[in-house]
């Protein structure tokens, strides 16, 4: 068996976002422990939410899945923050309408929002949230396989 | 009752941990300073800067203070400072 669907998007999602101007390689998944003191942009992908409904009324059930993601720009700088992450929000919604490939399938990535938050501290720190939903369908025997 | 001249003095003193003399618009001015860890949205390691001075001290927001060859800006200056009614906390971050 495959991985599940969530950790194929997740990492075609690293993949995609791999190698932007801003950010380069600073690509995290399921980052846990702080970024360091000397930070340099960064950004950070987490699946927040799914929902699922049913397109058949028995077992195995065919779902549809609409999966909310949540990608973080985080700038630490004293100078320029917030354009900073402007220029990483165009650059990740720019390489994430073009969609991303999982199992050899294209999907698309939808734009949903954004909030931001930054704080004082020996250098200002700045997130912005971006969040995109993904819609794809599996059975429900075959959490690791697009329908 | 708050603290006169001589007793604020007697608080900055150089044998306290954190004294520092740093140097703000030319002028020597002792003080405390207070470099703790605080991780900026559990996200980000950091620290919170700032320098417990005479509230005489001439610096205000903006201000570019040098301690130990490091330079910080004043990103706030707080008078009667919460637990130290007496003295001056400058928040500071590194420039």
């Amino acid at each position: 068996m495959a991985n599940h669907l969530h950790q194929q998007i997740r990492a075609a999602l690293v993949t995609r976002l791999t190698g932007l101007t801003t950010s380069g390689a600073r690509v995290y998944a399921n980052r846990l422990h702080p970024l360091p003191d000397n930070l340099s942009p960064t950004l950070l992908v987490t699946l927040d939410e799914e929902k699922a409904s049913g397109l058949t009324m028995h077992q195995p059930q065919a779902q549809e899945r609409e999966l909310a993601l949540v990608v973080t720009a985080i700038v630490k700088s004293a100078t320029a923050l917030d354009d900073t992450l402007d220029q990483m929000s165009k650059e990740v919604e720019v390489a994430l309408a073009g969609g991303i490939t999982v199992a050899g399938r294209a999907l698309d990535v939808f734009y949903t929002g954004m909030s931001f938050d930054d704080e004082q501290g020996d250098q200002p720190v700045g997130i912005k949230r971006m969040t995109f939903s993904i819609n794809y369908t599996a059975m429900s025997t075959a959490p690791d396989v697009l329908s | 009752m708050p603290l006169d001249a001589a007793a604020r003095a007697a608080f900055i003193d150089p044998d306290l941990p954190g004294y520092v003399l740093a140097t703000i618009g030319g002028q020597d001015v002792p003080g405390l300073f207070r470099h703790r860890q605080a991780d900026a949205f559990g996200l980000v390691g950091g620290s919170a800067l700032s320098l417990l001075v005479d509230p005489a001290a001439a610096a205000v927001q903006e201000d570019v203070v040098l301690i130990d060859g490091v330079s910080y800006q004043v990103v706030e200056r707080r008078n009667a400072d919460g637990d130290t009614p007496d003295f001056t906390r400058l928040v500071l971050q590194e420039v």
